[in-house]
């Protein structure tokens, strides 16, 4: 088993990918900025390690099923407030790796929880996509 | 719409090349196992998170935290953890990854054991002052 970014072919990126960038060492980061960002990457790194360790397969607390999208979801807790959700869904020998969001920890609104329904709906698009096409990825390094 | 192929920068890759990923990495990694450990250990004893905190003395969100591997806790919770959660040699493999070498640590006098001819019997294990710890 290995992980890939689902790579949609229509804009030309990989969501996951795209939504890590902005954790990547930028110049104008501070030191205590550029850490923080490097460990966050670490942490992802590891639990998407996990994941494929366990053949993609549900690893509670670190990975659990979105079974009414057919998709997994990795939560990493971003800072008191906000939880990063990785979604990604098992394929042949691939862990593919969908999309990528970050949300409030708690959301009471029905506001709120029809955009988090929204990311789910988007994750279930590119993995039908894929589907259909599934050459349609970058390897994960 | 035409195929526009952009070159997303490769966050992840760039960072292990930072000096600090590997140090970090296996940090995370230990995190993450132990995480597991106590999540599997306390759904075996049917326990919430909120009893379990109760029960060591500690908060929820301790152990939320805790089992999303987000803190290096210290010797004290890991001890109490390890103790209310029945922790056998196996957790701590598990945890620790595979070693040769262990210690016991008595959580009272805080002395240690080590190895050196000494075998882990079930009295060790079961007396709950000590913790192993493999080196």
């Amino acid at each position: 088993m290995r992980a890939v970014y689902y790579r949609h072919d229509q804009f030309g990126y990989c969501p996951v990918k795209k939504y890590f960038e902005q954790y990547a060492e930028n110049e104008k980061d501070s030191k205590k900025q550029a850490n923080r960002k490097l460990k966050l990457l670490v942490d992802i790194d590891a639990k998407i390690k996990v994941v494929v360790q366990n053949d993609g397969r549900p690893i509670p607390p670190i990975s659990a099923p979105l079974k009414e999208y057919g998709c997994i979801e990795i939560k990493h807790r971003k800072n008191q407030d906000i939880l990063i959700r990785i979604i990604y869904f098992r394929h042949d020998d691939k862990i593919v790796l969908l999309h990528a969001f970050e949300k409030p920890d708690h959301y009471e609104t029905n506001r709120e929880k029809k955009i988090i329904l929204k990311e789910f709906e988007v994750a279930k698009n590119y993995k039908n996509i894929f589907i259909i096409n599934p050459k349609s990825y970058e390897e994960y390094n | 719409m035409k195929n526009i192929t952009k070159n997303n920068r490769d966050a992840i890759a760039e960072a292990r090349k930072n000096k600090k990923f590997l140090e970090y990495s296996e940090s995370a990694s230990l995190k993450l196992r132990l995480a597991v450990e106590i999540y599997n250990s306390r759904e075996k004893l049917a326990l919430s998170q909120q009893e379990l905190a109760s029960k060591i003395g500690s908060t929820q969100k301790v152990i939320s935290r805790i089992e999303n591997g987000d803190v290096n806790i210290g010797i004290d919770i890991l001890s109490r953890l390890a103790k209310m959660l029945n922790f056998d040699s196996d957790s701590f493999v598990r945890i620790f990854g595979c070693c040769a070498s262990w210690i016991l640590i008595d959580t009272v006098s805080h002395k240690t054991q080590d190895n050196t001819g000494i075998k882990i019997t079930e009295s060790n294990l079961t007396n709950k002052n000590y913790i192993l710890n493999r080196k």
